[in-house]
């Protein structure tokens, strides 16, 4: 079977698409096990053509399709769109890229957002692309980066844990001994050492304290969780270590926390309560203050909501400490203030999204027309009124609004009945024409592949076994498997012997597949040479390539 | 057990129906048909058609609140519908089984496979734990599960689709029932692994001469696998006939529609394919007259207000409920019509619908 | 209507699906477009039920005379005696009789309402926003993002109740002038574990469907998928849960108070009405059951409207 091997990409000016030893593998469990459910794929894309990927389940032809969309990147190899390569591309850059590149999906009804409308669902390909073009309201920014900074913060702080929680009780260590020599413990033992000692030091040691305390608080606090949570989900977490020198670091770090807890406590224990609430209220204010503002840009009603804003914190803060009228009072009007804010909230909201609404209506209806959906009793609909057929269509239109150059169906007819496959799979190729679309179909169906396909690729076990033309691959396939593949499909034809379908074994597992070539264990053909060595893919006749050392055509490989 | 000349299976006139907030649901609309021993029956239909709810009508599956079923249904010459809860289960297994689509769904994931299979021994025949261990392992190596001494302690999550539905299999023919229904058995299952099933229940079923009922969306699957077949379509039997008749000779458009629009291995790449545009109808509301008449190509006035009467092809066996029939002189006439009334377009396809 | 029959008759599913451990006679292709054929399209309309609506009238009632309770002619002062009167049963001008003082407990059971209901409401609501968001967070991103917040809030899980509200009351509230606040501050801590790993199970859920993997390939940013697709299809359930939570905290504000540790007199709260009437028992039982049926009827009322909401909004499985 194939895998290593580039022989069947071919080298054109209108190639769309360039996979190029892809290579999918997730880990599962805690043992250190990874699936291979993509190894070393590839595959091109010329524009105009419908490549078939077809395979059984396991095969990883789902995995390549969502690899190739980068959801998520693949594990390594390239996949060039349009000479871009999309793999290494930031995420902003690749979200920027979204619009040429588009998918659907296997479920209909799974794939459109049950609680939404279908004129939400179909328009907001265009609110997401206007939004980026047009700038997004600032609360939003600010939450992707703060979500960003929280995401990246997490990143350093666990990477390197397994190191820091012993520095981190080394810094606990020093930050006592800092606090011991400022209150002069030792000044009587030392002598003449004193003063050198506390002029050098000191410094040195508080320095050391400053910079380590930060460390020594989040070793501390990871020890001391690990004192609660179970160890291997720690370990998990922090990376490997030895449970002795966990649980020594754990034990340490907890110590000169309790410490430093007491000292905290110690030290703020007397301050007035008025600076902190204050300190809350106002904060409170200004966070909502801003918070209605990005949402709204309406200056107004932004003023209004902040003063009125601080009546309501103040009534969380102030409630207990009130009796009869004022206190009625204050409940009274922070729940005028509530409903007030939530419904001017809820009206610029709305009005935002009535906005636009208006403004992509047209052309969702236009694309609804398309797909042949009647837009006058649908726009207002939700996902599950409809059938599955029509999910599919509204899913083709969504995919279309945004003008793409290739979309990767995966598995697009497969939960549908029958008679509504044919529906759909007219309606691709009618899209495709009149849109110029360059289709990438996954499937299981060898014939409903065969039908949509100009260029069918085998896939078995994460690996490449055969591409070629539909026709060919199904007149005189090269490669057992696809063999096999044809032979197990049932004919609605009750004079042929059902039976007689050389399908053997099952499938190996992905975890542990087999050496050499993946498909010997099932193969009749399989030779010694199949244990020992894997088949790279090759031309065995015009325009047909295979991976396999004895392929049903061409020669032997060599 | 039944003599071989007389039906195994009788169903005469069953009619299910669902309590919905929109009103009663017609899922099997007044259905008639009866299995021999031996007998292979396919039924084939997609969603909606009413080919599950039959089968477990027939099996009194149903639920008991919100759903009504009346009709004949007699089983080896008992009468199932009249049959008391208790004794209904004891017909469970020994009697009649059944094979469900999704394998995984259908075994206990916290049960050793063993002692599923032997449960339904230990509660009909009241075998004792040793011996219907001893049968199990038999039964899973007939049913091809390879080293069933080692396997059956294993739990269903650590075998593949296949051997699950292997084990289903197994599960039901435990008892030896005398009759086996299986209902979508390989849907869910890969196509190599289809192959492999099919010829597991075809065998199960020659060796033992047990009918079997067949539900099916795939009209590939019934065709080298079964006697005779039944076409479903919103409740109803549009056509039934012995399996090489009706691939001969469709007489009602939906078949023919049907088998028109699945691709076909053989035909080259981008062969158009012929749909049945729109959808099944509304059972809450069904129309008038034939069912099928707002999809089909044939379909003139009149079948849109009087329901079609049963008629016989020229095989004995072979019965279809239309006006118009595919291949015959009024068929052909309305047809015709169609295209020069506008209804069809020059190709003989639907205009209008989607 | 063909999405009924496929409901009930099972309707056909794929090879590539992944498998689903439902009853032994269900077949569905996805139970996330069961959950919506259930809930929105199919439901057999199940009435709300008598007691539902005695329930929330009982609660209406009380929330009002707890908000209006000062201006309420009715009521008396709550620190008012009428020391003749003392330790009397219900009778007409006192309904719920007079404690040890000679105070009137109906008034003092509307009063004491007051900082449950405060407590219960605020504390539900802030555990819910920070709980939601810390299991929307984990089940969204999952790896090592969702790793650490699982382990910090199983680590709060951890922490007993009562000593993290003695410790900070020690440490924070020594004069008791803002106990209303820290009480709250305990239980949102308490709290925002159960309501996020709940949050979190849902949203691992609603994250695989594939609505989600469109919105990816759209170019949607993780916020907007997080808030705009995957909060509105976890909330109905949440709404019911909060509910069950709010009953909750009443109790554990009525624990914490029967220990003195809630906001102190003169202020009336159920739980020191519990305890200062132990002492009189046997003789005048209703000095602690009336505050105690009180509370008994607050959660109650709650727990069962909760309890018919979740109902509503649950996946039903129909079962062939």
């Amino acid at each position: 079977m194939a895998g290593s091997g580039t022989a069947h990409l071919r080298d054109s000016d209108k190639t769309l698409l360039r996979v190029e030893n892809m290579v999918v593998e997730f880990p599962i469990g805690q043992t250190g096990d990874v699936v291979h459910a993509v190894s070393d794929v590839s595959l091109d894309l010329i524009e105009g053509e419908t490549l078939g990927l077809v395979g059984e389940s396991g095969c990883g032809k789902s995995t390549t399709g969502k690899a190739i969309m980068q959801v998520p990147s693949p594990t390594s190899g390239s996949v060039v769109l349009d000479n871009t390569e999309l793999t290494t591309l930031d995420p902003e850059t690749l979200r920027r890229t979204r619009p040429v590149l588009q998918m659907i999906f296997q479920d209909p009804i799974s794939a459109l957002n049950p609680r939404r409308p279908v004129r939400d669902i179909i328009a907001e390909p265009l609110w997401i692309w206007w939004e980026e073009q047009e700038g997004r309201p600032a609360i939003s920014v600010a939450l992707d980066r703060l979500g960003v900074f929280c995401r990246k913060a997490a990143t350093i702080l666990t990477k390197p844990l397994k190191y820091v929680i012993p520095f981190g009780a080394l810094a606990m260590v020093l930050w006592v001994i800092s606090e011991a020599a400022e209150e002069r413990r030792f000044e009587d033992q030392l002598g003449w050492l004193d003063v050198p000692a506390r002029i050098v030091g000191f410094p040195v040691l508080a320095i050391l304290g400053a910079v380590a305390a930060p460390l020594a608080l989040l070793g501390a606090t990871w020890a001391l969780l690990a004192l609660f949570v179970p160890f291997g989900v720690m370990s998990r977490v922090l990376g490997k270590m030895s449970r002795s020198l966990g649980v020594f670091a754990a034990v340490l770090t907890a110590l000169a926390w309790a410490f430093l807890v007491w000292r905290t406590w110690n030290s703020i224990a007397g301050w007035p309560a008025w600076p902190v609430r204050a300190a809350a209220i106002i904060f409170t204010v200004m966070a909502i203050a801003l918070l209605i503002q990005s949402l709204t840009k309406n200056v107004a009603a932004t003023s209004v909501a902040a003063a009125l804003a601080t009546l309501a914190a103040v009534e969380v803060f102030y409630i207990s400490g009130l009796d009869g009228v004022p206190k009625l009072i204050m409940l009274g009007g922070s729940v005028i203030v509530n409903t007030a804010i939530f419904t001017v909230l809820r009206g610029q909201l709305a009005a935002r999204r009535e906005a636009l609404r208006a403004r992509s209506e047209p052309k969702v209806r236009q694309m609804l027309e398309t797909v042949g959906i009647n837009p006058e009793n649908s726009l207002d609909r939700k996902p599950f009124e409809f059938s599955g057929g029509q999910a599919q269509r509204l899913s083709i239109a969504r995919a279309l609004i945004m003008d793409p150059k290739v979309i990767i169906c995966d598995e697009p007819v497969s939960a549908l009945d029958v008679s509504v496959q044919a529906q759909i799979l007219n309606l691709l190729e009618e899209m495709k024409v009149r849109y110029g679309l360059t289709l990438v179909f996954i499937a299981h169906d060898l014939a409903v592949v065969k039908n949509v396909s100009d260029r069918v690729a085998v896939m078995y076990l994460g690996k490449v076994c055969e591409v070629s033309d539909p026709n060919s691959l199904y007149e005189a396939p090269a490669h057992p498997y696809t063999q096999m593949l044809i032979a197990a499909i049932p004919h609605p034809d009750p004079h042929l012997d059902a039976r007689g379908a050389e399908s053997t074994g099952e499938l190996p597992s992905p975890i542990h597949p087999p050496s050499g070539c993946r498909f010997r264990t099932r193969c009749t053909l399989a030779q010694e040479r199949c244990t020992n060595e894997e088949p790279i893919i090759r031309e065995v006749a015009e325009k047909r390539y295979v991976a396999c050392h004895f392929p049903l055509i061409g020669e032997v490989a060599p | 057990m039944s003599s071989r000349k007389e039906p195994v299976l009788v169903v005469e006139n069953l009619t299910t129906e669902f309590a919905t907030p929109g009103g009663p649901l017609k899922a099997v609309d007044n259905i008639s048909f009866s299995l021999k021993q031996g007998q292979a029956l396919g039924v084939v239909g997609e969603s909606g058609s009413g080919k599950s709810v039959t089968a477990r009508s027939v099996m009194r599956l149903l639920p008991k609140s919100n759903v009504v079923s009346h009709g004949g249904v007699i089983i080896d010459g008992i009468d199932v519908m009249s049959l008391s809860p208790k004794a209904l289960r004891a017909m469970w297994g020994p009697q009649i089984a059944m094979v469900f689509q999704d394998p995984l769904g259908s075994l206990n994931p916290v049960m050793k496979i063993g002692d599923q299979v032997s449960e339904g021994m230990r509660i009909h025949q009241g075998m004792n734990k040793r011996n219907a261990r001893a049968v199990s392992i038999e039964l899973l190596r007939s049913v091809g599960i390879p080293s069933p001494e080692a396997r059956v302690d294993d739990y269903p999550h650590q075998l593949s689709g296949g051997m699950r539905q292997r084990v289903v299999i197994a599960i039901a023919l435990s008892c030896n029932p005398n009759l086996l229904i299986a209902d979508e058995p390989t849907t869910a299952l890969d196509v190599t692994v289809q192959a492999q099933i099919l010829d597991l229940l075809q065998d199960q079923q020659r060796g033992g001469l047990m009918p079997l009922i067949l539900i099916t969306h795939d009209l590939g699957v019934v065709a080298g696998r079964t006697d005779e077949v039944m076409v479903m379509y919103a409740g109803r039997i549009m056509e039934r006939a012995a399996t090489k008749t009706l691939f001969a000779v469709m007489r009602h458009p939906y078949t023919e529609a049907l088998f028109r629009s699945i691709p076909k291995i053989e035909y080259p790449s981008h062969t158009k394919l012929a749909t049945i545009p729109g959808r099944p109808p509304d059972m809450v509301n069904p129309p008038q007259g034939c069912k099928f008449a707002e999809r089909c190509r044939y379909a003139r006035p009149e079948c849109r207000e009087e329901e079609p009467p049963l008629r016989i092809g020229i095989d004995p066996s072979h019965e279809f409920r239309c006006f118009f029939p595919v291949g015959t002189k009024e068929g052909e006439a309305a047809l015709q019509a169609n295209i020069e009334e506008g209804r069809l377009d020059e190709d003989g396809e639907l205009v209008g619908i989607s | 209507m063909a999405d009924v029959i496929d409901v009930m008759a099972g309707s056909d599913a794929d090879p590539d699906e992944p498998e689903h451990t439902e009853g032994a006679l269900v077949t569905q292709s996805n139970l996330g477009a069961e959950q919506e054929r259930q809930s929105a399209g199919v439901r057999t309309r199940k009435r709300l039920g008598l007691m539902f609506w005695v329930s929330v009238a009982f609660l209406v009632l009380l929330t009002l005379g707890a908000v209006l309770a000062e201006v309420l002619p009715f009521l008396s002062e709550p620190d008012q005696r009428y020391p003749e009167l003392r330790t009397e049963g219900p009778q007409w001008a006192h309904p719920l009789g007079l404690d040890k003082s000679g105070r009137d407990i109906f008034t003092r059971v509307i009063y004491g309402a007051q900082v449950s209901l405060i407590i219960a409401t605020v504390g539900t609501i802030l555990a819910f926003l920070f709980g939601g968001l810390v299991g929307l967070t984990a089940g969204y991103y999952r790896g090592r993002v969702d790793s650490i917040i699982t382990t910090v809030t199983d680590a709060t899980l951890v922490i007993p109740g009562l000593i993290l509200a003695l410790s900070l009351i020690l440490f924070l509230d020594n004069e008791a002038e803002r106990r209303v606040p820290i009480l709250i501050l305990v239980f949102v801590l308490l709290s925002v574990a159960p309501i996020g790993r709940v949050v979190r199970a849902a949203t691992l859920v609603w994250s695989e469907r594939e609505f989600v993997l469109a919105a990816k390939t759209m170019g949607a940013r993780n916020g907007r998928i997080m808030f705009r697709d995957i909060l509105p299809n976890v909330a109905p359930a949440l709404i019911s849960y909060s509910l069950i939570i709010m009953a909750n905290l009443i109790v554990i504000e009525g624990a914490v108070s029967f220990i003195g540790l809630s906001v102190p007199p003169p202020t009336p709260t159920w739980g020191d009405m519990i305890n200062k009437g132990r002492a009189d028992l046997a003789d005048h039982p209703h000095i602690t059951l009336m505050p105690a049926m009180a509370m008994f009827a607050t959660v109650l009322a709650l727990n069962f409207v909760g309890d018919k909401l979740q109902e509503r909004y649950e996946p039903r499985e129909s079962v062939l």
